[in-house]
């Protein structure tokens, strides 16, 4: 690649995670809609997706759930680990837009247990790359495949232009996604495997009267 | 013995190589019989105690005596109380489960998930340590300016 083409593509590519909190700032009400969006549509629509997964296609759903549950387990070893603040609380030019939401959406109680220092890995981006793959891989209507597309970078956007994920966070969320599948994939195929030797028969019972071969 | 306690050293080596469960079980099994064969009702008696045959009972499983193969690994029997309880584990996350199970799952796991992220709240000063670290491996990328 020649180096100017170079030069541009990272420039454009580059230039949309430290831009992207100052053009949507530009959009009259997209920043209460991205903090409505941050607050509701992280678990609405990964409910609603678990929920028509439950109803419409149940062989899909343990496995589907399984995932979800795997991908937040490493996520909450990733907060331990590695406590991270959001950009909006770094000082390094991010606005907090969701202050005001978050004092609304978490008080008492939740209050307490509130984490503001769990922004690495994102399980925003993990729960909607998850819920938009179920869309697409499962969708039968061409709407329903083209949201299962948009949804994760929706969120995307949505993460980096609140202020409350590095571009990073978003890659970490996916790689979670990545271990949670492969983890549910060993187990469940695993379990999979078990059931068909049951059934098969295929395991003889154990006799005490046999010699060892030693 | 001491090839016993190699053996049963090697339950990592064995996790690590994927080896699969029933085979574990069923080499654990054969490791019990090998040990005490003295007598067949030693032997028997020494099956029936071990802990993978009682987990296996348990789990109403059965095995197969075999060969007992050196380049194979052994399962430790200290750790055989954790098999019946993945099974049960991975088999019941298998399964759907009735609406109001599921529910409660997923309730049961947010509010735990929530309450551990809260519990496991980092301090401040390193957290923006760390978002730092981030926002400078972006800025060598070129992610941030």
């Amino acid at each position: 690649m020649p180096a100017t083409s170079r030069r541009w593509s990272a420039a454009w590519v580059c230039s949309r995670e430290a831009d992207v909190q100052r053009v949507v700032g530009h959009v009259p009400g997209i920043e209460a809609v991205f903090g409505f969006g941050y607050d509701v549509l992280h678990l609405g629509v990964t409910g609603g997706v678990l929920l028509w997964l439950f109803f419409r296609h149940p062989d899909a759903y343990a496995r589907v759930r399984t995932i979800l549950l795997a991908a937040t387990g490493l996520a909450l070893v990733g907060f331990t680990v590695f406590p991270s603040a959001p950009p909006r609380l770094v000082g390094i030019g991010r606005a907090d837009t969701l202050s005001l939401a978050k004092d609304t959406a978490h008080s008492g109680v939740l209050q307490l247990l509130y984490n503001p220092y769990a922004a690495m890995p994102s399980l925003h981006a993990a729960y909607a790359v998850i819920a938009g793959a179920c869309l697409y891989h499962w969708g039968r209507h061409r709407v329903i495949r083209f949201i299962g597309i948009t949804y994760p970078i929706f969120v995307a956007v949505e993460v980096v232009a609140t202020g409350n994920h590095f571009f990073f966070d978003l890659v970490a969320g996916i790689v979670i996604d990545a271990c949670a599948l492969a983890f549910a994939s060993r187990v469940l195929d695993r379990h999979a495997g078990r059931e068909i030797t049951q059934e098969t028969g295929s395991v003889p019972r154990f006799s005490v009267l046999s010699e060892p071969e030693v | 013995m001491s090839g016993r306690r190699e053996e049963e050293g090697d339950w990592v080596a064995g996790l690590a190589r994927g080896q699969d469960q029933s085979q574990r079980d069923a080499r654990c099994a054969r490791l019990a019989m090998a040990s005490d064969s003295s007598s067949p009702d030693h032997a028997a008696r020494s099956i029936a105690s071990h802990p993978c045959t009682r987990a296996l009972t348990r789990t109403g499983r059965s095995v197969e005596p075999g060969p007992l193969d050196d380049e194979e690994t052994f399962s430790s029997p200290s750790r055989a109380w954790r098999r019946p309880l993945l099974s049960a584990l991975t088999s019941w996350m298998a399964r759907r489960h009735s609406f109001l199970v599921e529910l409660l799952l997923m309730v049961l796991t947010y509010v735990m998930y929530d309450a551990a992220r809260g519990l496991v709240r980092g301090g401040a000063p390193v957290a923006i340590d760390h978002a730092r670290n981030i926002a400078t491996l972006e800025r060598s990328v070129g992610l941030l300016p």
